[in-house]
């Protein structure tokens, strides 16, 4: 929901960028200026502690030609940027296997060739790469849940004017076919679910990417026919839902945390607006996973 | 035998723990962690009573990957009064309490106290001979060797083996733990002549390293920090080095190793012992 004083921000967000737009005619914008002015475009107040929305690497005074959203920049990723000639990439999550990006916290060695080599395709191609994972939840509607709703078909079935994480009330469906659709539209490779395939389902709590136990366990006794979870913690989360299924029905299907990556999509539009003279794509992440005894 | 007098005869015969706590303090409430407490110091010890009195006289033990409220009703059915759960039981990691018990955990928490039950947490790695039998009973129920003797079992086990494509041994271990919901990253042709376990995988970004081992193609995980494990073999892979990542789900991953602890520990009591399947009933929509 948007309230006054969000809407008000926006607004002196756009009149910031605006004042800023002819600063990029003809001219490629650095780094810097590419980050500050989606700071200002946001309308929000910036805070990087939470999920380190920062440059997290690269050259801040490179000229950026463009700018790739997705999940995570993997290598490929990077790769597909560099072809696209986007050389500012924007991902939700983490680049470098820890939550928050912190070297310090790695376990893995400074030299681990992992990290050597995507360092080093990251200089060679005058690459940037900047986080931004909380501030993407908090745009107006959450960018993120916007993109996974309209990616599911869902965003009419939405149930209004409930509080806390959406729920959706479709036409009544069985929990196998519901898993055969959110397998379809997400174009996931694998879909695990837990529950009796053949429960009617009207009700779903979504949650997208991986909001914690407290809050997942919640959506599982929120009274939802079905609940969507993204990735889970196992023995707590889904060892719930095991206790709960001792003496009610429950379905859940896990989807992985790759469900935040249409959210991406919707940031790309957005930027697309902020940037018009620039090229902004977002890059889709497939399926990581397979499942490789399915029809053993 | 009481509750607690097993549990130091468990200690004595499964030896000391494999890591001693050596991260920062987790808070002390589900509740209050920040994310719900899924990121804990890697190290962190997790054995000992968990729920119930024990001090009780013990009449009969189950052994469960998991203490679910179903392992509970059937331990009850069998007379069994102590209930060992290799993995967490109550929502949270270690175990933690919570202020305001959810439904379900009420409802099994009531079960336990209605039902005089004991409920022993017991998943750290530990290092007698026997300990590390039951720390390895997954690669070996797969018809693996013995793990390499030179790593703390607590950081993983790495098992060499003859080349053997992934898929194979996705379903050896599919057999092994009872459950076909798997997910593999990485090329299910993939020969590998390493593969690596982890023994305990709440852990952040813990797991990369044993990954990153020159002698390990393949790492077989209950679950993953995804935006970290994942995210780093589909880097490794993109380079072309030849590693994946088998993921089989951290409740039935303990299947084998609670049914070689019932083992161990049944001709030692004079009370029955059993093990229970915990059968965790994930499907893969198809």
């Amino acid at each position: 929901m948007i309230d006054r004083r969000t809407a008000l921000a926006g607004l002196a967000g756009s009149v910031a960028l605006l004042g800023a737009e002819p600063t990029f005619a003809g001219v490629s914008p650095t780094a810097r200026e590419v980050f500050a002015a989606i700071r200002a475009a946001s309308g929000q107040k910036w805070d990087p502690n939470p999920t380190d929305d920062r440059i997290i690497f690269g050259d801040r005074d490179v000229p950026i030609s463009g700018i790739a959203t997705c999940f995570t920049a993997t290598i490929d990723i990077l790769r597909r940027a560099r072809a696209a000639g986007l050389n500012y990439v924007i991902p939700h999550e983490a680049s470098f296997y820890e939550r928050y990006d912190d070297f310090a916290e790695m376990a893995l060695p400074d030299d681990d060739p992992v990290i050597m080599a995507k360092k080093r395709f990251l200089v060679t191609n005058r690459m940037v790469i900047q986080r931004m994972h909380g501030h993407a939840h908090s745009r107006p509607g959450d960018a993120i849940m916007t993109g996974l709703l309209r990616r599911l078909g869902w965003e009419q079935f939405r149930v209004v004017g409930k509080p806390g994480l959406p729920w959706v009330k479709l036409p009544q469906v069985s929990a196998l076919d519901l898993g055969r659709h959110i397998k379809s539209r997400l174009g996931r490779r694998t879909l695990r679910m837990l529950g009796d395939p053949a429960r009617s389902i009207t009700t779903i709590s979504i949650s997208a990417g991986m909001p914690g136990e407290n809050v997942q366990i919640q959506q599982i006794e929120s009274g939802a026919d079905a609940v969507f979870l993204g990735e889970v913690r196992e023995p707590e989360v889904l060892g719930y839902a095991q206790d709960m299924a001792a003496s009610r029905p429950v379905t859940v299907y896990l989807v992985g945390h790759t469900n935040e990556d249409p959210g991406m999509g919707v940031l790309a539009e957005w930027l697309q607006g902020v940037f018009p003279a620039m090229p902004v794509r977002w890059l889709e992440l497939a399926d990581p996973y397979v499942n490789p005894v399915a029809g053993a | 035998m009481r509750g607690n007098e097993l549990f130091a005869l468990i200690e004595r015969g499964l030896g000391p723990e494999a890591h001693r706590h050596r991260g920062v303090d987790a808070p002390a409430r589900r509740d209050t962690a920040i994310a719900g407490g899924s990121y804990r110091a890697p190290g962190t010890l997790v054995d000992g009573f968990r729920a119930g009195d024990s001090d009780g006289e013990v009449r009969g033990v189950a052994v469960a990957a998991r203490a679910s409220t179903a392992v509970l009703r059937q331990a009850k059915a069998l007379g069994a009064n102590l209930v060992i759960s290799r993995q967490a039981f109550l929502g949270d990691s270690l175990d933690r309490p919570v202020a305001q018990p959810e439904p379900a955990l009420a409802e099994k928490l009531a079960l336990i106290e209605a039902e005089g039950l004991m409920v022993l947490r017991l998943q750290d790695p530990r290092t007698s001979p026997a300990g590390r039998t039951i720390t390895q009973a997954l690669p070996r129920a797969i018809g693996l060797g013995p793990a390499h003797p030179g790593l703390n079992p607590a950081d993983g086990l790495v098992c060499p083996c003859a080349a053997t494509p992934i898929e194979h041994i996705a379903r050896r271990i599919a057999a092994a733990i009872a459950s076909s919901a798997l997910r593999l990253v990485g090329d299910p042709a993939l020969a590998v002549r390493g593969i690596a376990f982890a023994t305990e995988t709440n852990r952040p970004n813990a797991l990369n390293p044993l990954l990153s081992r020159p002698d390990v193609n393949l790492l077989v995980a209950g679950e993953v920090h995804e935006t970290e494990t994942t995210a780093y073999v589909l880097d490794a892979i993109a380079l072309g080095q030849p590693k994946a990542l088998l993921l089989v789900g951290s409740i039935a991953m303990e299947e084998p190793s609670a049914k070689a602890l019932a083992a161990w520990l049944k001709p030692q009591l004079a009370v029955p012992v059993a093990y229970v399947p915990s059968g965790m009933p994930l499907t893969e929509v198809s």
